[in-house]
């Protein structure tokens, strides 16, 4: 369970998120849904207890200030929005990276396969990252993200950048997951198909939290974006020019 | 795994021959042959040829480990600040220690000759102290503040040094050689207290080991691991800050070889820094004794080693520019 009480953030002198406060239970599949510069990242961020913030994140029952940076691995994983690395390690490497919480020196981790398997990749495992593709290189990340065997993963816009064929392939491993599913989404349609609950937020605060699949949400939607949608047969559609 | 580690071995082997060759090599020339007899029997009983023990062990021998000692100090530094800036362009001078030292040594080239070498590394910590304190933002060490911050110490800090030497006319020719860098002064003293201050800090520095890998992904997705990235920050650059001030306040700034040899390392031995780091060390003391010896061997006399790094060094550094994309731009 992860819950977030009054959770403030400001960068500089801006107030990007602004007392916002939730909770999530376990195995749940949220979506983050709003305009760029809602704040949706930064509070991924700041639930991965990677930014600054005032108020307070409980997980599993204990502030995370008071968690060790490694106990919060153990707990949260965050695959970011664009990844590039121009160092030459293998995807077998790169995922063994994420046994770190648990063995210091990861490289002796074994059963990683498993890991690979689970994102279809393990005939990947001898390339190189610097070599793969972006939607190869988003299912690295995600495995990389299982091995760290965490109770959440955060994900920041999984399949933005991706081709229409990688993007489902990426939306299917997430519906898949065992686990809960924290992710910021700019496709509304997988928001709307994929997700358990959607929170839909605008200017750093949260507008509403919906269940999937609700007309509550496609209203929601509406007005944040000021366009009006229907849904025709599970898909986001605008009847007629705004 | 098997062949990376021949790899380190044959590297070590190669720094053996290298330090038997140089000790070997100057205006007395000692056969090869002679040079491991003289060394065995220095410790085993009497030496038969007692010049050649007094040239190895009171002439040579310092030197040539001081070398040995310096090149290990500026690879480890250079794969430091390379890794945790995740800035291949990285060296071991860029938190503003060669200006913080030269500064030192400019100040103390007009009080004594005795206080050049403390005043040096005072000064150079003084400049890695202020360029901490500057990129300090939100409890963190950004490592793109850091990097600006440490051109700014560093000019601010050679402008004053410049203006001594314009001003009160300081021994320019020994303020020079001093900036070129050289090993002339080497004495069993400077290898033991650099042995020491190795011996401390390089430890700290292979301990973070498994971090410096994961530091490569960004600070956020170190952090995302697991990684308390600003104790692995805290502790590797402080630690091979202070060790490089050591060696810079005994034989003044020696470039290139801090920049270059873990790219040489990387290329034979890859990524990891597990045999990164030792393959980067064992580089940079071969190539450190290497340009030395050719510094002190040249027949119209020494010049200052900096000017031999250098010579091999840059054209190596536009090899590795026209060969390798550059800058991560993922941060």
């Amino acid at each position: 369970m992860i819950e977030a009480i009054n959770l403030s953030v400001k960068i500089g002198s801006r107030q990007i998120l602004k007392k916002i406060n939730f909770t999530f239970q376990d195995k749940e599949k949220i979506a983050i849904v709003g305009p760029n510069g809602s704040g949706k990242t930064t509070l991924l961020r700041a639930l991965g207890g990677m930014l600054p913030y005032m108020g307070e994140i409980i997980l599993d029952g204990m502030e995370i200030r008071k968690y060790k940076r490694q106990d919060i691995a153990k707990l949260v994983s965050y695959v970011p929005q664009i990844f590039y690395t121009p160092y030459t390690f293998t995807v077998e490497e790169f995922v063994k990276m994420g046994k770190y919480v648990d063995i210091r020196n990861w490289w002796n981790a074994e059963e990683i396969d498993r890991y690979l398997d689970d994102v279809g990749i393990l005939s990947l495992k001898a390339r190189y990252v610097n070599t793969l593709s972006g939607g190869e290189l988003q299912k690295v990340l995600i495995a990389r993200a299982l091995a760290q065997n965490p109770k959440i993963i955060m994900l920041d816009e999984p399949t933005s950048h991706l081709d229409p064929k990688a993007a489902l392939e990426i939306n299917k491993i997430i519906t898949n997951l065992d686990k809960t599913v924290i992710s910021v989404v700019h496709d509304l349609n997988a928001a709307y198909n994929l997700y358990s609950k959607i929170m839909v937020m605008a200017n750093g605060e949260i507008f509403g939290i919906f269940e999937g699949k609700s007309q509550d949400f496609v209203d929601a939607i509406s007005k944040i974006y000021g366009i009006q949608y229907e849904i025709m047969g599970n898909r986001f559609i605008v009847p007629r020019s705004p | 795994m098997r062949p990376k580690i021949l790899i380190l071995f044959s590297l070590l082997i190669l720094l053996i021959l290298n330090i038997l060759t140089s000790i070997s090599i100057g205006p007395v020339r000692i056969p090869f042959y002679d040079v491991v007899i003289t060394i065995f029997q220095y410790f085993t009983g009497d030496p038969y040829n007692r010049i050649y023990m007094l040239i190895i062990f009171y002439i040579r021998m310092p030197r040539v480990l001081l070398a040995v000692l310096i090149g290990a100090v500026l690879a480890i530094s250079g794969l430091t600040t390379q890794t945790i800036f995740r800035n291949p362009l990285g060296d071991p001078y860029l938190t503003g220690i060669a200006s913080g030292a030269a500064l030192g040594a400019a100040i103390g080239f007009l009080i004594s000759p005795f206080v050049v070498e403390p005043l040096a590394f005072a000064f150079a910590m003084l400049a890695v102290f202020i360029t901490f304190v500057i990129s300090r933002v939100d409890g963190e060490f950004s490592p793109e503040i850091m990097i600006l911050a440490g051109i700014a110490v560093s000019f601010f800090f050679s402008a004053i040094a410049s203006y001594l030497i314009y001003l009160r006319e300081v021994n320019l020719r020994g303020v020079l050689f001093w900036l070129l860098g050289g090993l002339y002064g080497a004495n069993w003293n400077d290898v033991f207290y650099l042995t020491i201050a190795s011996l401390i800090l390089f430890p700290i520095i292979f301990y973070f080991i498994p971090e410096f890998d994961l530091m490569l992904m960004g600070d956020e997705q170190a952090k995302s691991m697991g990684v308390n990235t600003k104790r692995v920050k805290v502790f590797t650059l402080l630690s091979s800050s202070i060790v490089t001030s050591f060696a810079v306040s005994m034989v003044g700034i020696i470039g290139f070889i801090g920049l270059v040899s873990p790219h040489i390392a990387r290329k034979i031995v890859g990524e990891s820094h597990r045999f990164l780091l030792p393959a980067s060390i064992l580089i940079g003391a071969n190539l450190l004794l290497a340009s030395d010896t050719i510094a002190r061997s040249n027949p119209g006399g020494e010049i200052p080693v900096g000017i031999i790094t250098s010579f091999i060094g840059a054209p190596l550094l536009i090899y590795l520019l026209i060969r390798r994309r550059f800058i991560d731009r993922s941060n």
